[in-house]
């Protein structure tokens, strides 16, 4: 007995206590893991090539994000995802992944054709991979997501939404796609088809995608979320400004409204103009 | 309640069915090759009801016959005819819980039997109930042999505490002499300080007497107490050795019982087989048997009685009650406990509740030319016809007597009246015409007999006869087709009749072997009438008595092909039907086939497609999008039976295109279609072959999300093809698509149910089947 007390007050010597020990090896998995899923995410050359003028707004909560972008090309279309997973953190993270490698998988090797039948075959592939078949005590995680499908040669684009819209913003006027009000994973009912919007685009048109982190912060005088009217506002104000202004006025914007509040959920915006 | 499961074992062929369920519907229909096992399994659901088995059913490896059958219990249903005050806690309430009231029968190799009550909670139940008796046996002779060494030990330390009272009160004696010495010298003595001496020595002596004579009464109490211990633990030995005495006996006369039913067996087969001369020897040999038997088996009762009471008799004194109480809690006890059945007691018990298995191997007795009156009021079974008139009557609701009638004409009124009820019901189900335009009618009239049968002259009769529009003929006169066809609508109208407030069970073996093929398809409709108050389970070889929408009515059966297994039967539901052989499968296929010529024509529009399951999905959606439609779709046996059926059809002179789905079989088979048959090249704009590009299967037209809805009737991802998740699961694809095929000619399935992404791939598979044909037209111009 005395033997083991010694052993461990030497160990809390040398390794600051076991908390601490195991705090400190928890944060460095955490921020390597941080690292792996940037790694995932479009680099800014991949950006820069499809999409020429764009921002990303992208604060996560902790370390590792539930949010993502994903975007790829095929068949001359220009596929953009912004999704937000169930949960932040390493949950939403490990979601988030699958999230990535799903729709690689989908898009790049499928025959899918439509925004709808793609995110219809995203639900299978969660579904599947979280075993979800409508029991009680399974998971019943999921992810919102916004699809674009932009084929610039019929300046056409296709959109598919689960619970999150896209904003096109075109003469000082926001136009909302809305989208299916349910996740893509299993529905507290039944599943439905996901509907593929089809929508003309001009040139100079603006377009956000974005998750529901920015309009749900809590802060302001009154501690109350920043809501969707004002975020719509903000986008109308600043909407002509150069891409990287906006990104600057959205950070200080949020940062300001939020104040001393805690940050409650990881937040995306992406923004981007037709060219 | 109806038979939802049953498993055989060991019984002729079948080694282990393992647990096969029967059609929710009340009818299944068991196919398979001759010699596979389907009579067998007949005959094995009709011995468990019975409990009788014969020699024949016994395998030659001595394993014993054994069946279990799980009912599924009407929600409303009560168990009244048992006495459930009698069965262990806990049996109903797993019944119902399970939904599922499981018996097993299991014979021994002198074919006697026993029932019981089965199922994995009801076994713990009764399992928990037997080690609790196997316990109290054990803790009892346990006891037993303490109580023995103990008396031993007890009475030792009697005999030294008695020994040890003995010396003590020899000392004590000797003490109170001293003692009153002492205080005579003391009340003589004058000396002061020798008085003091001696007062002194008094008290001394006075605390040694009172210190032996507190150890004289400790050891007395101890004696006593040591007494009664004794008492008690030769009360335990006593009534131990008896307990012990009576389980041994009931060992030896249980034995004694098993020896002496043998020998009644014996006496009985031997009775059996003597001739005359020795049969009245044997007769009071097994007279004597049974007696002993009879004697043995209420010794056995009376001591099994006995030892249960003694046991608790035991375990009571042990724990120290006395005699009296010990015994009277004992006999309450073992009375409230050997009220309460045994699983054999309860599987008797259950067995009442449950419905009445019937086997009918053949419809033998045919509608005779008449039969005279006073042979059915003297229930004279041995006449020709006997058993087909009696149902007649049955189903006319008639009781003979009424024949005894003395008006005439209320008479003849009934008669015609019935007549033609009779005739109606009869020709709802018989659909085929004798040869012309009218249906046939059955008639019946009553006669007598006049002065050409001088011996009978006015005795009544009853004369039946079947008849169309202009000819009147005797039932003998007709073929054996329609005697046959009404010999088993009688018995069966009747049996459902007769029985209507008791749920029964049906086993039939190859009905209507002799009928045409429409009068097959009329024996199911009668299955079809009767099935909500009958619960039917046949054997067939014939595709007409199987409903082509109803595969789930479906058991095949079939002898392994495994080498190394004992040529055992293996029973395959629909869902496996994938592992059939397709000779056991042939009536299936042959069903398919069966409406190939009526549908098949030089006005329809022929598509062959590649197999079952493609016909079901096809014929369906097509019908679902185009309920006029003309299309007939014609299934191949696999990809081998498409290029056959194209040598048919042009053989024959008919227009037809082909249809094949894009996976990697049908590569192979197009390229050779291509290959060596003009007219089929996909690169001509004129092609009779239509390729469903990106669709590796039938099932791949639904969405995903139609195929869990519609389809499989499962909330899961999928996120391979529907056909490739068929595959990868080895469910049954022709079952699948029978039920989508069932569920759109029940008219309650429309294309709006259908999503967009289902629709669209219908009407692009339609438009190409369609635009197919206008080139096969407008070449036919």
């Amino acid at each position: 007995m005395a033997k083991q007390s010694g052993y461990r007050k030497h160990a809390s010597k040398l390794f600051g206590g076991p908390h601490k020990t195991h705090d400190r090896e928890i944060m460095e998995s955490m921020r390597y893991a941080g690292l792996i899923q940037r790694a995932l995410l479009p680099s800014d050359h991949q950006l820069k090539k499809l999409l020429d003028q764009y921002f990303i707004l992208f604060m996560p909560k902790s370390i590792v994000s539930g949010d993502f972008y994903w975007i790829t090309q095929k068949d001359r279309q220009t596929y953009i995802v912004v999704a937000d997973c169930t949960g932040h953190g390493v949950p939403g993270a490990l979601m988030s992944i699958l999230g990535i490698s799903f729709l690689n998988e989908i898009i790049k090797n499928g025959t899918s054709t439509t925004a709808g039948r793609i995110l219809n075959k995203l639900r299978e592939k969660v579904m599947e991979a979280l075993n979800q078949t409508g029991n009680f005590n399974e998971s019943k995680d999921g992810m919102d997501i916004s699809l674009c499908i932009f084929n610039y040669d019929k300046s056409r684009m296709q959109f598919a939404g689960a619970n999150n819209p896209v904003y096109i913003i075109r003469d000082n006027v926001i136009q909302e796609t809305i989208p299916d009000k349910m996740p893509v994973g299993i529905n507290a009912i039944h599943e439905e088809p996901f509907s593929s919007h089809e929508i003309d685009i001009f040139r100079n048109d603006v377009i956000y995608m974005f998750s529901d982190g920015f309009a749900d912060q809590f802060g302001g005088p009154e501690s109350r979320k920043f809501k969707y009217g004002p975020f719509r506002q903000l986008l109308l104000d600043i909407y002509k400004k150069d891409m990287d202004d906006q990104q600057l006025i959205l950070r200080q914007t949020i940062e300001d409204w939020m104040g001393q509040n805690e940050q409650v959920d990881d937040i995306l915006v992406m923004g981007f103009k037709i060219l | 309640m109806l038979l939802s499961e049953f498993r055989i074992r060991n019984f002729r062929s079948i080694i282990d069915s393992g647990w096969n369920k029967l059609s929710t519907d009340n009818i299944t229909a068991l196919i398979g090759q001759n010699e596979s096992g389907k009579t067998s399994i007949l005959e094995s659901l009709c011995s468990f009801r019975e409990g009788v088995i014969s020699e024949d059913v016994l395998r030659s490896d001595i394993t014993l016959p054994e069946v279990s059958c799980a009912y599924k219990p009407a929600t409303d249903e009560n168990f009244d005819l048992v006495d459930k005050s009698r069965l262990p806690e806990g049996i109903i309430e797993a019944i119902r819980k399970d939904n599922k009231l499981v018996l097993t029968r299991i014979w021994n190799m002198d074919l006697t039997n026993r029932l019981y009550l089965s199922g994995e909670k009801i076994s713990e139940i009764f399992d928990r109930i037997e080690n609790e008796e196997m316990k109290l046996t054990d803790t009892v002779i346990r006891e037993i042999y303490r109580s023995r060494s103990e008396c031993e030990e007890i009475r030792r330390q009697i005999k030294i505490t008695q020994e040890d009272c003995i010396l003590l009160r020899k000392e004590s004696e000797k003490i109170a002499v001293r003692l009153s010495k002492l205080n005579k010298l003391s009340k003589r003595s004058k000396d002061t300080e020798k008085l003091e001496l001696l007062k002194r020595e008094i008290q001394n002596v006075n605390s040694g007497f009172n210190h032996i004579n507190e150890k004289i009464r400790t050891g007395e109490l101890h004696l006593t107490s040591l007494k009664e211990k004794l008492a008690q633990n030769e009360m335990v030995k006593e009534h131990g050795q008896q307990c012990l005495e009576n389980m041994e006996t009931f060992e030896y006369v249980k034995a004694e019982m098993e020896k002496a039913y043998k020998q009644l067996i014996e006496a009985d087969d031997n009775h059996r087989l003597a001739d005359e001369n020795q049969r009245k020897a044997g007769r009071q040999g097994l007279k004597k048997a049974r007696e002993t038997v009879g004697k043995l088996q209420h010794r056995l009762n009376h001591l099994k009685n006995i030892s249960g009471t003694c046991k608790r008799l035991v375990r009571n004194l042990v724990q120290g009650m006395n005699l009296a109480e010990a015994g009277q809690q004992a006999n309450e006890e073992y009375i409230s406990i050997s009220r309460i059945f045994t699983r054999e007691e309860s599987g008797e018990e259950f067995l009442k509740c449950l419905p009445r298995h019937e086997f009918f191997e053949d419809f033998g007795s045919l509608l005779p030319n008449r039969i005279d009156l006073d042979d059915i009021y003297e229930n004279n079974n041995r006449v020709e016809g006997f058993k087909a008139v009696r149902n007649f009557l049955i189903i006319a609701g008639l009781d003979p007597k009424f024949f005894r009638q003395s008006n005439n004409r209320i008479l003849k009124q009934k008669i015609e009246n019935l007549n033609n009820e009779v005739t109606v019901d009869f020709q709802e189900y018989w659909c085929q015409n004798i040869g012309k335009e009218n249906k046939i009618s059955i008639n019946f009239d009553l006669e007598h007999y006049d002065i050409s049968h001088p011996e009978k002259k006015g005795k009544p009769y009853l004369e039946f006869w079947i008849k169309d529009e202009h000819e009147r003929l005797y039932p003998k006169q007709r073929s054996m087709g329609v005697r046959w066809f009404l010999s088993f609508y009688l018995e069966l109208k009747a049996f459902a009749r007769q029985n209507k407030n008791e749920k029964s069970i049906l086993l039939i073996d190859e009905p209507g072997l002799s009928l045409h093929a429409r009068a097959q398809e009329d024996v199911l409709k009668v299955f079809e009438d009767i099935r909500e108050k009958v619960q039917i389970i046949y054997t067939t070889h014939s595709p007409h008595l199987i409903d082509h929408n109803k595969l789930y009515r479906l058991l095949a059966i079939e002898r392994s092909r495994d080498k190394s297994e004992k040529s055992e039967t293996i029973v395959f539901d629909a869902s496996h039907f994938q592992s059939a052989t397709s000779d056991t499968l042939s009536p299936v296929s042959a069903l398919l086939g069966a409406g190939f010529m009526h549908q098949v024509s030089r006005n329809t529009v022929n598509v062959i497609v590649e197999d079952i399951s493609t016909f079901y999905y096809m014929s369906s959606l097509y019908k679902l999008i185009d309920p006029e439609s003309e299309i007939f779709f014609l299934p191949a046996d696999g990809k081998a039976g498409v290029p056959v059926l194209i040598n048919l059809m042009t053989g024959w002179g008919f227009d037809f295109s082909v249809l094949l789905f894009d996976n990697q079989n049908n590569r192979a088979m197009i390229e050779k279609i291509q290959l060596q048959l003009e007219g089929f090249n996909l690169s001509d704009s004129g092609t009779r072959l239509i390729l469903a590009e990106n669709f590796e299967g039938s099932e791949d037209l639904f969405s995903t999300l139609d195929f869990k809805k519609h389809i499989i009737n499962k909330r899961l991802g999928i996120p391979e093809t529907n056909s490739g998740y068929i595959h990868e699961n080895n469910i049954s694809r022709p079952l699948l698509a029978s039920r989508f095929a069932q569920l759109v000619a029940t008219g309650n399935f429309s294309v709006d149910l259908l999503d967009e992404e289902t629709r669209q791939n219908i009407e692009k598979i339609c438009r190409s089947v369609i635009k197919s044909f206008r080139i096969i037209k407008n070449k036919a111009r």
